[in-house]
């Protein structure tokens, strides 16, 4: 009844072929296309002339670039701690049994996550605008300044908001993966911690972090993906200048600025693949700082 | 013989099925498409009496908004798909499109732009013209400016509201600036002079006589350093308001009244003044400056590789020269228009209930007459753009000095475009 021989035909590729045909023409295409564009001076009307190394000696002392990157690093970091740790301890508080209403506490932190971020970057801009913005108007309103104070202008705050936004926008996502992890820690280990008498610190320590430890990694390399692309929540917020003091303009808000206002296709292509070196690097790192500490345990 | 028979017959059929089926859609084949972008509504009133006259055109009109329709622009014109036969372009990118080698040259023959740009104000001739001096594109709107006023404001201020007499109170900016120190105190620091600095520099951007980029070399004109200047006393003599630009406060104050002039150009008239505050209809006058200016206005452009050239042309000259149309135009949508002598034939008969029943195509016109030719490059957009972030910067106190600002605004050019040559 049954063939004894394991059918090999060779239709399984035909179902899995549409994946990759989009991704050889719209994903792997375009990253070679640039590539090479990295190595020319276009500016889309001509055709590509190549200047060898020359955009990527540019992007090396190109002041703005390192600034950029700075910016985009610092906004990350404010933003990325807090997530990981307060989506950690939600995640953790919400798998306890004695909670009540879990999944709509789920829900509800979930919720900044599927509001655009365009859409927050305009809203968080009207309320701490100069003149009119409704944060002046409310301190005003208790008394607390006189003058409506010029947030807009600060560099610091500026970055500080849109790493708030960013922040407010992402815990809820990584509390979700957290829990999906959490989910996955067998109730075992953690009965036989209870009936040792361990307390629920000691179980948060010694049993359920060291085995989250792929999920924090997973959580810190996209994390890292993602955070070096920071675009859409600093450029609506800041009506796309970066301003003030170039504080908020990102890597890909300088790479978008140079491709495609200023039309330097080239070195535009560039920045992308110094951008693209940079979360390289920081994915290793992360990667070998977990498993130094893994191999230290270990040991 | 029956088989020969059957096939005539099937055949006969088959030519007169296409025959038929031709004739009943020979009228939509027939009908030319005109395809045209556009970032402004004013479009749709200008597509539909373009219709109305040209019913055997059909007008394909696609609407994109401000925030991206270069970007859209550039890409077609860029890999040529898809571009479409007319395309509306906003002064502020005009430099950098005008130079792009996709667009029509109008000045020569058939369309011997040149007639048209006679019956035109001659700055906005210049701004029709690249570098090589071939026509590119046709404004259809006038923009000279003039200072908005509320009437309440100066009759309380100034003791008058009569245009001619509010012009001799506002004649240059040491005037304006006395003025905004006292208003400012007799109204307990209620009331501004001005909004913001743009202002100041919208009025003389107009007057510079050097672009940004001469030769491949970054130049700044001394009108813009005095521009600098005269914010930074503005600011510190607390002249004006410092409201952003298009912002919520901005806006705001033209209805509760809290700023005394506004330097803008025509289209302010409907598009910012009676759209923002029409309870105050009738209580605004038009006063003439320290400067003659203008400030924004929309170009039609062809794309030289368009196959519908004539009707595209067509349209292009319907909208800048018809004069039942323009004054038609003028008259119910408050337009004033790039031609010179159809404003002249209105200026007599047009008037705003909104400016208290002052005959502005008539202010306009004298005042489009002395406009001065701004050179412009392709650069202007970004550079102005950075240049501002830094006047705010010095304005604002970041960077201490003006040295320091101009250092800060060569730095920046020079890195965003290396091959303007910047001295440091």
């Amino acid at each position: 009844m049954f063939s004894k021989t394991l059918q090999k035909d060779n239709y399984g590729y035909l179902f899995i072929a549409p994946f990759f045909i989009i991704f050889l023409v719209f994903g792997l295409y375009p990253i070679l296309y640039s590539f090479y564009l990295s190595f020319t001076d276009w500016d889309g009307f001509t055709t590509p002339a190549s200047v060898g190394l020359e955009n990527y000696l540019r992007l090396f002392g190109d002041f703005f670039f390192w600034k950029t990157l700075f910016n985009t690093l610092a906004i990350w970091i404010v933003s990325v701690i807090p997530q990981l740790t307060v989506s950690l301890v939600l995640a953790v508080v919400l798998h306890e049994k004695f909670v009540k209403g879990k999944s709509i506490f789920r829900a509800v932190f979930f919720f900044p996550n599927i509001v655009t971020a365009a859409s927050l970057g305009l809203l968080v801009a009207l309320i701490f605008s100069w003149q009119a913005g409704s944060f002046n108007q409310f301190l005003m309103g208790l008394g607390i300044i006189n003058d409506p104070v010029h947030w807009t202008d600060k560099p610091y705050f500026m970055r500080g908001l849109v790493s708030s936004i960013l922040f407010w926008q992402y815990f809820g996502y990584s509390m979700i993966i957290y829990i999906a992890g959490l989910q996955g820690i067998s109730r075992d280990l953690l009965e036989a911690a209870e009936i040792d008498g361990a307390s629920k610190v000691r179980v948060f320590f010694s049993i359920t972090l060291p085995l989250l430890k792929p999920i924090i990694l997973f959580q810190v390399v996209t994390s890292i993906i993602g955070g070096m692309q920071i675009f859409d929540q600093p450029y609506t917020l800041t009506n796309g200048s970066g301003q003030p003091d170039n504080a908020t303009l990102t890597s890909v808000m300088y790479l978008y600025d140079t491709a495609f206002t200023r039309y330097q296709y080239g070195y535009g292509s560039a920045i992308a693949f110094g951008l693209f070196i940079v979360i390289v690097i920081f994915s290793i790192l992360s990667f070998t700082m977990m498993n130094m500490r893994t191999k230290n345990e270990q040991n | 013989m029956t088989k020969k028979y059957a096939l005539f017959s099937f055949l006969t059929l088959l030519t007169l099925m296409v025959i038929l089926a031709g004739c009943s859609s020979s009228s939509a084949e027939e009908k030319k498409q005109l395809r045209i972008w556009t970032f402004t509504d004013e479009a749709n009133y200008a597509v539909e009496k373009f219709q109305e006259r040209h019913p055997e055109i059909d007008v394909d009109l696609l609407f994109i908004t401000n925030d991206n329709y270069v970007q859209k622009l550039i890409s077609v014109l860029q890999v040529e798909k898809n571009v479409p036969d007319v395309f509306f372009v906003e002064r502020s990118y005009w430099p950098q499109i005008r130079q792009i080698p996709r667009l029509e040259n109008l000045s020569q023959a058939p369309y011997n732009a040149g007639e048209i740009l006679e019956q035109q104000y001659p700055y906005i001739q210049e701004e029709e013209k690249d570098e090589d001096g071939v026509v590119r594109g046709l404004g259809y709107q006038g923009t000279p400016g003039g200072f908005f006023y509320r009437r309440d404001l100066t009759q309380e201020y100034l003791g008058t509201d009569d245009p001619e007499e509010v012009a001799q109170h506002i004649s240059s900016w040491d005037k304006i600036m006395d003025i905004g120190e006292r208003v400012l105190e007799e109204s307990d620091g209620q009331v501004h002079a001005l909004s913001n600095w743009n202002d100041i520099g919208t009025v003389e951007g107009s007057s510079i006589d050097e672009p940004w980029v001469v030769d491949e070399k970054l130049v700044i004109d001394p009108v813009r350093e005095n521009v600098v200047d005269l914010a930074k006393e503005a600011r510190e003599r607390r002249v004006i308001a410092d409201y952003d630009s298009w912002g919520p406060a901005w806006t705001a104050s033209m209805q509760q009244g809290t700023v005394m002039f506004y330097p803008q150009p025509t289209w302010g008239l409907p598009h910012i003044f009676e759209s923002n505050a029409p309870d105050t209809s009738g209580e605004w006058g038009l006063a003439h400056g320290p400067k003659a200016f203008s400030g924004g206005g929309t170009f039609l452009a062809m794309y030289n590789g368009s196959e519908n050239k004539d009707i595209a042309w067509e349209f292009m000259k319907f909208y800048t020269t018809d004069r039942d149309f323009l004054k038609d135009l003028a008259e119910s949508e408050q337009y004033f228009l790039s031609n010179q002598e159809i404003n002249i034939e209105l200026a007599d008969e047009l008037t705003s209930d909104f400016l208290g029943g002052q005959k502005y195509f008539e202010f306009f016109n004298e005042a489009g007459e002395e406009v001065p030719s701004a050179p412009q490059t392709p650069y202007d957009n970004d550079i102005n753009s950075i240049w501002d972030e830094k006047v705010n910067d010095y304005l604002n106190g970041r960077l201490q000095t003006k040295e320091d600002m101009i250092q800060a605004f060569k730095t920046e050019v020079g890195n965003y475009f290396p091959e303007i040559e910047v001295d440091e």
